[in-house]
């Protein structure tokens, strides 16, 4: 992972016109956190103190089925470098099974990304408990080392669509 | 203000104060006997444990008299800075509990007060009260402090104990509820300076004591906890040594209202202390000096003050030293705490004897004599010493006793029972916190949810006769204004202050579109903060308001409050999350902090423009609780609801009710559990109230607080109950750790539980030496957790056995002996007997058999740091206390969460330990975490107060804001109706339109993500909303920042 974060990993997608970082630029990530899990988890993990990307923004949502995919969309252009979903774990949505309609929608979305030249791993889906204080900074730590090999969104500098 | 200075850009009509006419006087009352007791209860004291009690009987209906002996009310926890085991900031916490009791319509509070004197009976007591003048006028002081700043007087602060100043008029401090400053006459020095100063002449120095007598159901006291004082050990210095000081002093350091401002410095030389050490039970397991008991906390908050000590001065730049004894750290996650304090704070722990302190004349330095556990003496220079004092009972508690005609334990604290935890030996008089014995937050407010629950069961027949219906004033009509946003950015002690540029986040969101108004806080939650809000929202006429602080998950409610009596509609508001989302995450970066707070606060305010007013309906509450579980907790519970005249479901999986009491044949205590287990049972079936299915498992859960539908699988069928409120009282079990210790191979080796029954059927064997392993499958990398009981079931066993038996040698391996509170009683009652301790490694001692046919152990003893193997007849197990495997399962029906060990996780550790996060469910007992029967019986009966707050009312608000359909823009094309969970959208075929049923919709949102042409529209998670947010949220992508 060391060498990754430099930026200068060749890309496996059309997504590479990102590769070249600025020397200062960190990933931005928009988090949709369900208000039962994945936002209490985010929350546990402030009262533990554990430290991540201040490039992280949280949005709270009811439930990750409530994330539209015009939301992520948006977000994509206007040029978040990732979206986190945060989710309950499945059989454990406080809204019975939003979480599975989640699920289907950011596998069509990451279709769509996969189709307009957008590496998909800019759009993640992560089930954090309650509990799970440690699981969500590790998420956003480990999805920003992604972004930081993914290099910006293209779309951030030209925004094409 | 005169209206030509208003600075409202458009004009609005100032109020005309018409002068109030005057009330008509109420009809005299005939003299009309009273049926029934009375409606109304008091509470003696006002720490968290009175304003919790308090607050459960006031939401229930009835009148709540709180007496408080200091000003102000708040007690020991508003002068902590954080609050163990998860670095909650103590004032964030308490400040909404403040504000609660504050307002609360059923609450009236007497300050500055004592009751005198307590006479009638339960149902139909009266009481005295004397409050002492505070010298200003409570009606027309408002708190704005000019008195203090004028006042030349420098007396000492109690509040910082002993470390700060206060001057002779002043408020307890900022935060307390009511904010109405006091003359301390013994400081004072009549210069009357404050007189002529306060605006408002509410100075009055001849005020005289006010003595009102109160007519009360039932009585509870909370009057809490004294510190042991410091210099009660004067080997260590405290009181000639400045650099010696307590506990609660250097809670005072580290908080951001305390004498330094939050920084940590040592009192001599106002340098930062490089190292700094803790010594433990000071005044706590100290038998010479009266008070042999263990003080419960002090193992625990010792290792949260190293681990802010660390963060306040840099984990690389403070040495932080614990001295102990044993390590109590017993309770729900505090075993990882410490391990976490341990691994990753790099806090360094001891286990000694503290000879002595010095102090070093030249440096101020102190060196502290020990003598380790191998038995050398050393010594260690340290910067500064803190002394972890224990708890003893409040100066007044003989007094109070005398007046309430109470018994005292020998200890001098409220004698209770194990099977009725909160019980004086007065009828109608209750206890809780600390009052009963030396605890924690969480067993505080479980004790006075329980205190409440039982005043309750006298006064239930009569709630609502003594309070008057809440009013809020109407709520105006902002839909045809512009948005005319408020933002009030919090610092939060320090909490968000020392990490983001508080004031220029107050700058820039000046500037946002909308925002009139901004300022910043030291506390945005505490009280004299919401009137603050209020007062701007008459004054500019704001109709949103943000509040950027901490997490809308429990602060929201509050400031939703607030604009409600502003007369807004409670959701013209946001929340950012400065706290758990910016500073306590990104502590390294100042800059990026600030700068993702400013975006939070932009998200927020932009969100609040388009927000509209939204209306909940209530609906009829089924008045019947759901009681999962019956064991000793279920059962009480049910008791607990029963006794109110509310109906319970009582469902237990075996056959019988009673879980592991039956299996408990005695107690460390003298009850015997087994009289207690029939009487319990026989209430149960005495009860009307109470419906009991045996055999009986919850496998389905339909609708929302006040309407559940629970489908119980009985012997009978599946049977669906309608109830409003659940409580989960599942319990736990003792683990059999086979394969270990050689169990389940040799009849030789059993667990707690079967020595136990094997002690109770007389067929244990102590024909030879007995061993009792201690943490066998607790404080083990696969399960970091302490059971709890389980180091005080081995000494209970141990003394049973050498009390049947004296001549048996009784061994007592243990890492940390956890015997706390009362229980270090037993603990040296068993060395009295001659049972001997012997301290192990964490690998603990190995059992085998020598050619099959002796049990042999062998240990590494730390005390002589040798090797030992011995023959041993009979090896008894404290086995691990687990949660039951399907609690996932049950967790899932219930969609509550498990902690990462599987035990139910509460909404909140500190302060809602009996709640979860999802309206109307509640939980008690071990399922929560392992504890003992009196914990676990007042958690259960506090539990009931809990759903009571929702049984005893006739209507509730459910959670979450249904959505709706959008008529006009509408296809009546089914997909919302295909996506909904809860069967709640229906598309009218003739109309080929969609409508919500608000009682089954839960506000999730679906509808609205996969409505097509936009209909479906959840509320504050509007399409328009949520798009500006992730705008907002990258803005500087395209501005740059």
């Amino acid at each position: 992972m060391a060498d990754s974060s430099k930026g200068k990993k060749k890309k496996t997608t059309d997504d590479a016109t990102g590769g070249d970082a600025p020397k200062d630029w960190n990933p931005r990530i928009v988090g949709f956190l369900c208000n039962w899990c994945s936002y209490t988890g985010a929350d546990l993990a402030g009262v533990s103190r554990l430290q991540y990307t201040p490039e992280f923004i949280p949005i709270r949502v009811m439930c990750s089925g409530s994330v539209d995919v015009a939301y992520i969309l948006k977000a994509l252009l206007e040029g978040a470098d990732g979206v986190l979903i945060g989710g309950c774990h499945l059989g454990d949505c406080h809204y019975l099974n939003g979480n599975y309609k989640a699920r289907r929608r950011v596998a069509v979305v990451k279709e769509v990304m996969e189709g307009v030249g957008l590496d998909p791993r800019r759009l993640h889906l992560e089930w954090i408990s309650a509990s799970e204080s440690g699981k969500f900074a590790k998420t956003v730590s480990t999805f920003d080392e992604t972004l930081r090999q993914l290099g910006p969104n293209p779309l951030a500098k030209e925004r094409l669509l | 203000m005169t209206t030509e200075e208003t600075p409202l850009e458009d004009n609005v009509e100032p109020e005309v104060q018409e002068a109030p006419e005057a009330p008509e006087a109420p009809e005299t009352p005939e003299t009309q006997k009273r049926v029934g007791p009375v409606g109304s209860a008091l509470v003696i004291g006002s720490g968290l444990a009175g304003m919790q009690t308090a607050l459960d009987m006031a939401d229930t209906d009835i009148l709540v008299h709180v007496v408080e002996d200091k000003p102000g009310i708040g007690g020991w926890m508003s002068m902590l800075d954080k609050t163990f085991p998860t670095n909650d900031c103590a004032m964030c916490t308490l400040a909404p509990k403040l504000v609660a009791v504050g307002r609360h319509p059923n609450i009236v509070l007497h300050t500055n007060a004592r009751v005198t004197a307590l006479e009638g009976e339960a149902g139909e007591f009266t009481a005295r009260i004397v409050e002492r003048p505070r010298f200003i006028d409570a009606d027309k002081c408002t708190g704005c402090g000019f008195c203090g700043q004028y006042c030349p007087v420098e007396a000492i602060s109690n509040y910082d104990v002993a470390m700060g100043e206060r001057t002779a008029v002043s408020v307890l401090f900022p935060q307390t509820v009511p904010l109405l400053y006091s003359i301390d006459r013994e400081s004072c020095i009549g210069c009357g300076l404050c007189e002529e100063v306060c605006p408002a002449h509410a100075v009055d120095y001849m005020q005289e004591p006010v003595t009102p007598e109160v007519d009360v159901g039932a009585v509870i006291l909370a009057a809490g906890f004294a510190e042991v004082p410091g210099d009660c050990r004067p080997e260590y210095g405290w009181g000639r040594v400045p650099n010696v000081i307590t506990a609660p002093q250097f809670e005072r350091v580290l908080s951001a209202s305390g004498p330094y401002g939050g920084e940590v410095l040592r009192a001599s030389d106002g340098t930062h202390p490089k190292k700094i050490a803790w010594l433990q039970c000071v005044g706590s397991r100290d038998p010479h000096h009266g008070r042999p008991y263990c003080s419960s906390v002090c193992c625990t908050y010792a290792t949260k003050e190293a681990i802010i000590a660390k963060e306040h001065l840099g984990r690389e730049d403070v040495d932080c030293h614990i001295f102990f004894m044993d390590m109590r750290t017993y309770g729900k996650a505090f075993e990882e705490y410490y391990n976490r304090a341990k691994d990753e704070y790099k806090v360094k722990y001891t286990r000694c004897r503290i000879g002595e302190v010095r102090e070093d004349p030249a440096t101020r330095d102190l060196i502290i004599l020990y003598e380790d556990e191998a038995g050398n003496t050393r010594t260690e220079t340290f910067d500064m010493v803190v002394l972890s004092t224990g708890l003893e009972p409040p100066e007044n508690s003989t007094e109070l006793a005398e007046t309430f005609g109470i018994e005292l334990d020998e200890m001098g604290y409220a004698k209770t029972g194990v099977f009725s935890p909160v019980d004086t030996t007065r009828k109608g008089v209750y206890v809780c916190g600390a009052l009963e014995g030396p605890k924690d937050i969480p067993d505080t407010v479980a004790q006075a949810s329980a205190a409440a629950a039982r005043a309750e069961a006298i006064i239930a027949p009569s709630r609502g006769t003594e309070t008057t219906p809440i009013e809020l004033p109407e709520e105006r009509d902002v839909t045809v204004e512009e948005p005319k946003i408020g933002v009030f950015v919090c610092h939060c002690g320090i909490n968000i202050g020392s990490v983001v540029d508080v004031p220029d986040v107050v700058e820039y969101a000046k500037n946002l579109p909308n925002v009139v108004y901004a300022e910043h806080n030291l506390y945005t939650c505490s009280q004299d903060t919401q009137d603050k809000i209020k007062e701007k929202v008459a004054e500019l006429g704001l109709n949103r308001v943000v509040v950027a602080s901490c997490t809308p998950r429990t602060h929201e409610p509050l400031f939703q409050d607030t604009i409600s009596e502003a007369a807004l509609n409670p959701h013209l508001f946001d929340l950012a999350s400065l706290r758990e989302h910016v500073s306590w995450v990104h502590q390294g970066d100042h800059a990026a902090a600030t700068r993702k707070a400013k975006r939070l606060v932009a998200m927020s305010v932009d969100k609040v423009r388009h927000s509209i007013p939204v209306h909940k309906e209530p609906s009829a509450v089924e008045p019947t609780g759901l009681v999962l579980g019956g064991g000793p907790a279920g059962i009480a519970a049910a008791l607990g609801l029963a006794e109110q005249g509310l109906r319970a479901y009582l469902v237990e999986r075996q056959d019988k009710l009673g879980g592991n009491l039956h299996r408990l044949p005695h107690l460390m205590e003298d009850e015997d559990p087994k009289e207690a287990l029939e009487q319990m049972v026989s209430r149960v079936e005495a009860s009307e109230n109470i419906e009991v299915l045996l055999s009986s498992e919850l496998v389905e859960l339909g609708g929302v607080i006040g309407n559940f539908d629970a489908t119980i699988r009985t012997p009978q069928g599946d049977q669906t109950f309608h109830v409003g409120a659940i409580i989960v009282a599942t319990g736990a079990f003792e683990l059999e750790p086979k394969g270990e210790y050689m169990f389940g191979e040799d009849d030789r080796v059993m667990t707690a539980i079967q020595a136990g029954e094997a002690l109770d059927r007389g067929d244990f064997p102590m024909d030879g030496p007995v061993a009792f392993v201690h943490c066998v499958g607790s404080r083990i990398p696969e399960r970091e957790y302490c059971s709890r009981v389980s180091c005080s079931t081995a000494v209970k066993n141990a003394i049973h056995t050498k009390e049947r038996s004296p001549e048996t040698d009784v061994i007592m391996s243990h890492r940390d002996l956890r015997t706390y509170g009362y229980r270090e009683l037993a603990d040296r009652r068993a060395r009295e007997r001659g049972i001997q301790f012997v301290r192990v490694d964490n690998e603990g001692p190995a059992v085998r058999t020598k050619d099959g046919k002796d049990l042999m152990m062998e240990w590494v003893d730390m005390i002589g740091q040798k090797r030992v193997r011995r023959k041993i007849a009979t090896v008894v197990l404290a086995a691990a206390t687990l949660p039951y495997g399907d609690s996932p399962d049950l967790g899932s029906i219930l969609k509550v969460p498990l902690t990462e060990h599987g035990f139910f996780l509460e909404a909140h550790m500190k302060i809602r330990p009996l709640d979860f996060a999802t309206d109307g469910v509640f939980l008690a007992g071990s399922c929560h975490s392992p504890k003992f029967l009196n914990e676990a019986i007042a958690q259960a009966i506090g539990a009931a107060s809990r759903a009571a707050t929702i049984l005893s009312n006739p209507t509730v608000v459910p959670e979450g804001l249904p959505s709706y359909v959008d008529s006009a823009r509408c296809t009546g094309c089914g997909t919302c109706e295909e996506n909904c969970a809860y069967a709640a959208i229906t598309v009218d075929e003739e109309k080929g339109v969609a409508s919500v049923n608000t009682v089954l919709c839960k506000g999730c949102g679906t509808c609205a993500a996969v409505c097509p042409s936009g209909a479906a529209v959840s509320p504050k998670f509007e399409k328009d909303q949520i798009i500006n947010m992730i705008e907002d949220a990258l803005l500087p992508a395209r501005g740059g920042t």
